[in-house]
């Protein structure tokens, strides 16, 4: 309970992260959306062999990481949350996969070179996905869903969503802890109370739903997305945006560490 | 069952992310014929699936517990269409701030939880079950079945999209055993769970879930399942195409499309080629070092680690250049 309780948390200084002031967040989301969207696509058409043509990708997060000041613990908490997800997947490959590739004398199997693969993109895509977050903020999403014309009625349930995740956590955190400060030592709800326990919570919150619908209506809720102007593209953002472009496209047609090599071999 | 990105290929992404939309756009023109009063009340509702899953329920019998995952509960609370948004938000706030599911892989998530849950478990199977009498009985035993059913589904369809995506090498035959195995038994707990929660709600505020009692839904039912047909039919068609082609076809690659289109004459372009052509280890799937061959491949692949390092270097250098020049202006960030 306290590690989702923690997580959560964790979301809102994510989303105060992306108040700093500082270049990156400066730039048009639209823009860092697509180019996280890009970003990871083009990780994900790599071949499933490929290892040394990832490594140019580090310099994204990289960048943006340094210039935005952005906790490395954040994202090493959040990409070890993921990573066993991939180890499972990924860690049968070499059973399967027993193609041997020499590698300076040493044999080692195809099957660990997907599994690096593996465990290298999955670290880039959520590192990607997290700066998006840690740059953006949900205001500046929800908006940008908007500009790509995502109908208002879901623009709006994702803000409610995300506003009524914090609430309603808090609520459910009481009832467990009323729970379990009558139920010392026990680890999970017992069977008896789930349907009172989560149904409880479940009439609470329709409860409030219709309150909060109320509100709504009485400050002028018609069932649409209204929101203050969003950010003008500016000429800083098409460069960021072209330059960001221009890298991807560059290191996925070239693969710039063989290319050094074979540079450094013809020299000497 | 969320699926991250790695394992999913752009093609398989984004066919599954055109189903997806496709039927979010019915759902949200089916919402807005509702009540507009139902807005706050999915927003709520699904945060409200983010707050049940903090809390574990311990299974009888095992030392194990489990949590919520809600798709059912949603459609049941809320009506197919409103759920499955209701769903969509979820997923895409999982995505964005928890990085639970991948981008890419948005749209496999939304069908395998969301469209299986709200469009065949609910209506097809938890409707027709407690279609007579919404007693404790049969709502027990139809979200049981529902939600083992709609899982089953999700759980089947997580292993078809790895598997058309090609990026791991797990067989088939064991994926999807471990993979229907393990859902069966979630969608028990899941399916005992929303009955439990279900049957408190009829018994304490029957007018919260008794909008789908007796009669008269015979007219809607019945354009659920035409339209579920309908999407069973292009979502089958498109699977077809992708099992019809060339596996080899899948792996399709940004670099083959855009290297013919760059296809210079210039020097320069020929001996960057070349270059590439002769340190390739890995020329799409197959390597070119074969056994017996080994000296000359071994030596490019040293090279590639030489490369490599170089790279690796060149990026700790820009990495210590924008500090540098951060130290050099402290009044510009904060």
């Amino acid at each position: 309970m306290a590690d989702i309780i923690g997580s959560v948390m964790e979301v809102k200084h994510i989303d105060e992260l992306s108040k700093q002031k500082n270049p990156v967040n400066n730039i048009h989301p639209l823009f860092k959306l697509i180019l996280t969207l890009v970003y990871i696509c083009v990780l994900a058409s790599f071949s499933r062999y490929e290892v040394i043509g990832l490594l140019p990708f580090i310099l994204y997060p990289v960048v943006i990481i340094l210039v935005c000041d952005i906790p490395l613990s954040k994202i090493f908490k959040r990409v070890l949350f993921i990573e066993p997800f991939i180890v499972i997947t990924g860690i049968l490959n070499p059973v399967f996969d027993k193609s041997l590739v020499e590698i300076g004398g040493f044999v080692v199997s195809g099957g660990w070179l997907t599994f690096f693969s593996l465990v290298i993109r999955s670290t880039l895509m959520v590192t990607a996905g997290f700066l998006l977050i840690a740059t953006t903020g949900i205001d500046d999403i929800a908006k940008t869903l908007s500009l790509l014309k995502v109908p208002s009625v879901f623009v709006l349930l994702f803000l409610l969503t995300y506003r009524y995740i914090f609430v309603l956590m808090d609520e459910a955190g009481r009832l467990l802890k009323a729970y379990y400060m009558r139920a010392p030592g026990q680890s999970g709800v017992r069977v008896r109370v789930w349907g009172s326990m989560v149904g409880q919570l479940l009439i609470r919150t329709y409860n409030r739903a219709q309150t909060i619908y109320q509100s709504m209506v009485l400050k002028g809720y018609n069932g649409r997305y209204n929101s203050v102007a969003g950010k003008r593209v500016k000429t800083g953002d098409v460069a960021y945006f072209t330059l960001w472009l221009a890298f991807i496209a560059a290191v996925r047609i070239y693969n710039i560490p063989l290319l050094i090599s074979a540079l450094v071999a013809g020299n000497s | 069952m969320h699926m991250g990105d790695v394992l999913i290929s752009p093609e398989v992404g984004g066919t599954m992310l055109a189903a997806a939309v496709g039927v979010a756009a019915v759902s949200i023109k089916k919402v807005k014929e509702m009540d507009e009063k139902k807005l706050p009340l999915m927003g709520v509702m699904a945060a409200f699936v983010f707050a049940s899953q903090m809390i574990n329920f311990t299974i009888p019998g095992t030392g194990s517990s489990g949590h919520l995952g809600g798709g059912l509960l949603l459609a049941i609370l809320l009506g197919p269409y409103a759920g499955f948004l209701s769903m969509a938000a979820i997923l895409l706030i999982q995505a964005l701030f928890f990085a639970d599911g991948g981008y890419l892989a948005y749209g496999c998530n939304l069908i395998n939880m969301g469209f299986y849950a709200c469009f065949i478990a609910y209506p097809l199977i938890y409707k027709f079950i407690t279609r007579a009498r919404m007693s404790r009985t049969r709502v027990i035993i139809g979200s049981i079945t529902a939600s083992i059913i709609g899982l089953q589904l999700g759980a089947f369809s997580v292993v078809l999209e790895t598997l058309l995506s090609g990026k791991t090498e797990l067989p088939f035959s064991q994926f999807a055993g471990v993979m229907q195995g393990i859902h069966l038994a979630i969608g028990l707990v899941e399916g005992i769970v929303t009955a439990a929660v279900v049957s408190f709600v009829l018994k304490v505020r029957p007018d919260i879930v008794g909008e789908a009692v007796p009669n008269g839904s015979r007219k809607s039912n019945k354009t659920i399942i035409i339209g579920f047909l309908a999407a069973a039919l292009v979502l089958g068609g498109i699977v077809s195409l992708f099992a019809s082609a060339n596996p080899d076809g899948l792996e399709w690659s940004v670099g083959k499309v855009m290297g013919a289109e760059l296809q210079g004459n210039s020097q320069v372009h020929e001996a960057l080629e070349k270059a590439q052509e002769k340190t390739a280890i890995l020329p799409d799937y197959g390597f070119k070092s074969q056994p017996g061959t080994g000296g000359e491949a071994a030596g490019t692949v040293v090279s590639g680690i030489v490369g490599s390092g170089i790279t690796l270097g060149v990026i700790v250098l820009i990495g210590f250049v924008i500090k540098y020049f951060k130290r050099r202006k402290p009044g510009r960030i904060g």
